[in-house]
């Protein structure tokens, strides 16, 4: 007889704080960037001479539904907010390397 | 406070409302509980003056029965870190207590105080989705007690013990735990620490 125990409740119950929240974006964010990067790799490096010159094709991504301004748009918000929280990431991680005597406490206060 | 609240429920509407408490005043740990989303001591935590208030147990832990839930895994992952004294040269005047500057008693200020009462465990999403093989901010903070303790001679080994890719470095200063912490203390910092000294050892 195979029962599985009953688990508490997690993801749907508990109140997204502030720095769970950096932290999923910051995840997010990241796999955003690399899929846009290699998509991007394909698209312009790969397949470039074929796409771009089909006229229809050109015709959608540049003009028509203005895919490529979508995606740039948030593009620039994901890398930006990947970057910044990066650089935070990096002053609060490695502020014991620097300041010994007086450590930085981290900010977690809401 | 919820806990009054929750004795209340029980002694006038539901006598079955099952939940752990003990010294209604912060200092044991028993009712950690989550609170409106958040974790916290039902002791603690004032009752919110919106009308309703949602009250589960510890995020992803076995429940036993309403507020209860199964802290076995905690309590052995506590254990696993060796949480006492540990020396290889004896005593330096045998029969008296091992001297220890102020200086270095300061530094086990902010964990010395942890109560074990798992509200920061059970609020980081790391230690969700790996309970059995990530040890939980509460562990990494008794062991960063001990290996910052000048009296242990045993740091070295401390920190080789945990220095594997799943009992320390499921730790991505996710950070929630120290949001979480209703004595106010940072494992997250302490966890930090612990990482630092690896590399450097």
């Amino acid at each position: 007889m195979n029962i599985l125990r009953p688990l508490s409740p997690h993801l749907p119950i508990y109140k997204p704080q502030l720095t769970s929240t950096f932290s999923i974006s910051h995840r997010i964010s990241g796999a955003f960037l690399a899929t846009i990067v290699f998509f991007f790799y394909l698209l312009c490096l790969k397949i470039g001479l074929i796409c771009f010159t089909y006229e229809n094709f050109y015709q959608s991504f540049f003009y028509s539904s203005k895919l490529i301004l979508i995606s740039v748009e948030i593009t620039a918000l994901a890398l930006s907010y990947h970057l910044y929280n990066g650089v935070r990431h990096l002053l609060t991680d490695f502020s014991g390397f620097f300041f010994r005597k007086k450590k930085i406490e981290m900010t977690v206060q809401n | 406070m919820v806990l009054d609240a929750l004795i209340k429920i029980k002694n006038e509407i539901d006598p079955s409302l099952t939940f752990r408490r003990s010294c209604r005043e912060g200092i044991c740990g028993s009712c950690a509980m989550n609170i409106d989303g958040c974790n916290g001591l039902a002791c603690l935590t004032k009752i919110s003056s919106d009308s309703e208030s949602t009250i589960t147990p510890l995020p992803h832990m076995f429940v036993i029965k309403d507020l209860v839930v199964d802290m076995t895994n905690f309590y052995n992952q506590y254990k696993s870190i060796e949480p006492w004294l540990k020396r290889k040269t004896p005593a330096p005047t045998p029969g008296k207590e091992i001297p220890q500057s102020k200086s270095d008693r300061a530094k086990l200020d902010g964990m010395y105080e942890c109560i074990l009462c798992a509200c920061c465990s059970t609020s980081c999403p790391s230690y969700w989705w790996n309970p059995e093989s990530y040890l939980g901010p509460a562990a990494l903070l008794h062991a960063n007690r001990w290996i910052m303790d000048s009296r242990d001679e045993y740091t070295q080994e401390r920190l080789d013990a945990i220095n594997d890719e799943f009992k320390l470095y499921r730790c991505h200063t996710i950070l929630n735990c120290s949001r979480a912490c209703p004595k106010g203390l940072n494992p997250g910092k302490h966890i930090q620490n612990i990482k630092r000294l690896e590399l450097s050892s």
